[in-house]
């Protein structure tokens, strides 16, 4: 499929305070005023019913999942470069959300919100407690093509693809900074060990790694969506454009029947599971993984993977100026990651690579190296407390992925020290409505007429069935006197937004029975 | 605040010399330089940011687990 229908979801991690001290925001019932108060009219509006899980205007969906987490799923995007607008786009709209939840609430309370996956509990690696360690998702989805196969398309996709899973964390590694027998260790990802803990016994391999939901959201005889559920939560620009550009690039080879099986060789459970333990400790990126004879790294297994997605463009004609955009910054990432310390070289375009450089940094003021105890008191921090090595550089760590316009991350873009893809103003573009070519657009545009049918009836809508296909919504009971039936006002007929290419559906006319 | 010294120390240089040219693109090298002295002005602007409450901060930020 090309261009592919791509959307990313990204469950942040908060940290609350009330007068400094660390507060909880479901115990307070916090969750519940932050959706009532906390998300501007243009995303939301004051003439629709609130809840803990809602479809804002923009056509992205905001809730708070299973983990207590808030979780933002962005608009379904046409390409990686519009799926990693309308992803950018919903950092600016967290943004927006914790300054209006600091204001609501005053000088007291500060909310953060972090988009990262692990939290700073999650720090020893051995003794070995990763079982233990609280992780939270960053899901990237491809709709893919419905083939012939069956269920075998799923075992063709990760037969084909689990190496290059396992290694793209070489581009889309968020780093993380960690303990390993009281040595301190850098890890180049964040769910590559918790994502192994959950392989470790389980019968199906794949399972942790590819999510095969049959819930297309779409005309199931047609589609299916491919959900990846180990990626990491991303702030830098060719990062995020890679993860979704190189992913969408192999699938289409696989699709078109170019790519029909791994390309570095067999890989069964148990190399997957060693290979992602060893690639995921070292941030040299020159360990060795030997199968059956054959010496890979997780820099080769990439090349394997790279000249793979080139040779198809340049055969299918599925290419465009993205698509060498993302086979360009491939090939930029993957020479960089063939140098000694890569991690200098690479600083520019990954986010694991940046935080390296920025720990080695704060190493260096404070006279520290890679040798130092990670619990070598180094000085007193505030409230009195000893200040560790560890917890002096894992602030660095943690800050980087604050979502925040004055975060280290911005701050890098804004100063030029990292590579952007696209403009803060394409960004701005997209932060109320998605472009115009997905069906997203067409939800936008329903839920905009929503708003301006209540807004002239002066009434509330209750929405009954908010869904990525369609919705129903009704007068807010709450006004109603007990005798007058409540009819639907607004239901969108099923087969409208079914297609998920289709921008402009047929939608009916909102009827009115009061 | 916090009571350890705040004078600038002497940056120890945890990286050893550059090998520049040994990879395909001495570019990239070059770039890689470039980043490690601007990052030295970011953090000399971030430091009080990183310092406050590191201990607290790092020990509080829990979670509870997602998917």
């Amino acid at each position: 499929m090309f261009p592919r229908i791509i959307s990313t979801e990204t469950e942040l991690g908060d940290y609350a305070t009330l007068k400094g001290t660390h507060c909880d925001m479901i115990k307070g019932g916090r969750w519940d005023i932050f959706f009532k108060r906390c998300i501007p009219e243009e995303l939301y509006p004051q003439c629709f019913l609130p809840s803990q899980n809602i479809f804002l205007l923009n056509g992205a969906r905001l809730y708070i999942d299973t983990g207590s987490h808030l979780e933002y799923a962005a608009p379904e995007g046409l390409g990686p470069g519009d799926a990693m607008l309308n992803e950018l786009a919903g950092d600016r709209n967290i943004e927006e959300m914790a300054e209006l939840a600091n204001q609501h609430w005053g000088e007291e309370f500060k909310i953060r919100f972090f988009k990262n996956n692990l939290d700073g509990r999650s720090v020893i690696v051995t003794p070995a407690p990763i079982h233990h360690w609280n992780s939270w998702g960053s899901h990237d989805n491809y709709l893919i093509l419905r083939g012939d196969e069956g269920f075998q398309q799923f075992e063709k996709i990760s037969s084909a693809l689990s190496p290059f899973f396992i290694t793209r964390q070489l581009f889309a590694g968020s780093g993380w900074l960690a303990i390993e027998d009281n040595k301190l260790v850098y890890l180049i990802s964040q769910r590559g060990l918790p994502t192994l803990a959950n392989l470790t016994g389980a019968t199906t391999t794949t399972r942790p790694i590819i999510n095969t939901r049959d819930e297309p959201h779409a005309d199931p005889e047609k589609y299916r969506r491919l959900h990846i559920t180990m990626g990491d939560s991303l702030m830098l620009q060719p990062a995020i454009f890679l993860k979704l550009g190189t992913t969408d690039v192999l699938l289409d080879a696989l699709e078109e029947g170019f790519l029909t099986e791994c390309p570095c060789g067999q890989w069964g459970d148990k190399n997957l599971l060693e290979a992602l333990h060893i690639f995921t400790k070292d941030s040299s990126l020159s360990a060795i993984y030997n199968l059956n004879g054959v010496e890979h790294t997780i820099v080769s297994i990439q090349k394997h993977y790279r000249d793979i997605a080139r040779a198809f463009c340049e055969t299918s004609g599925h290419t465009n100026d993205e698509r060498r955009l993302v086979l360009d910054i491939w090939d930029r990432v993957l020479d960089a990651a063939s140098l000694p310390r890569p991690h200098e070289k690479m600083a520019r375009d990954v986010d694991w690579a940046c935080k390296k450089v920025l720990t080695e940094k704060e190493m260096g003021k404070r006279d520290l190296d890679w040798g130092v105890r990670p619990d070598q008191v180094i000085g007193k921090g505030g409230h009195g407390k000893n200040l560790t090595a560890f917890n002096v550089l894992k602030s660095p760590d943690l800050l980087f992925h604050e979502e925040n316009k004055n975060g280290i991350a911005r701050m890098l873009e804004k100063r030029g020290l990292v590579e952007t893809i696209a403009s803060e103003e394409e960004i701005q573009s997209v932060k109320l409505g998605p472009r115009p070519n997905t069906r997203a657009f067409a939800r936008h545009c329903e839920l905009i007429r929503l708003r301006d049918f209540a807004r002239n009836e002066k009434v509330r809508l209750k929405f009954i069935v908010s869904d990525w296909e369609y919705m129903r919504a009704i007068r807010d009971p709450g006004d109603a006197k007990p005798d007058i039936k409540i009819e639907d006002v607004y239901d969108s007929i099923p087969k409208a937004m079914k297609d998920p290419f289709d921008p402009y559906p047929q939608v009916p006319d909102i009827k009115k029975p009061w | 605040m916090a009571e350890q010294e705040k004078e600038k120390k002497h940056r120890k240089d945890t990286s050893p010399p550059e090998e520049e040219g040994s990879g395909a693109n001495p570019e990239v090298a070059k770039k890689g330089k470039k980043i490690k002295e601007d990052l030295d002005k970011l953090l000399d602007e971030i430091d009080d940011i990183l310092e406050e409450n590191a201990e607290e901060f790092v020990k509080s930020y829990v979670q509870r687990g997602g998917e």
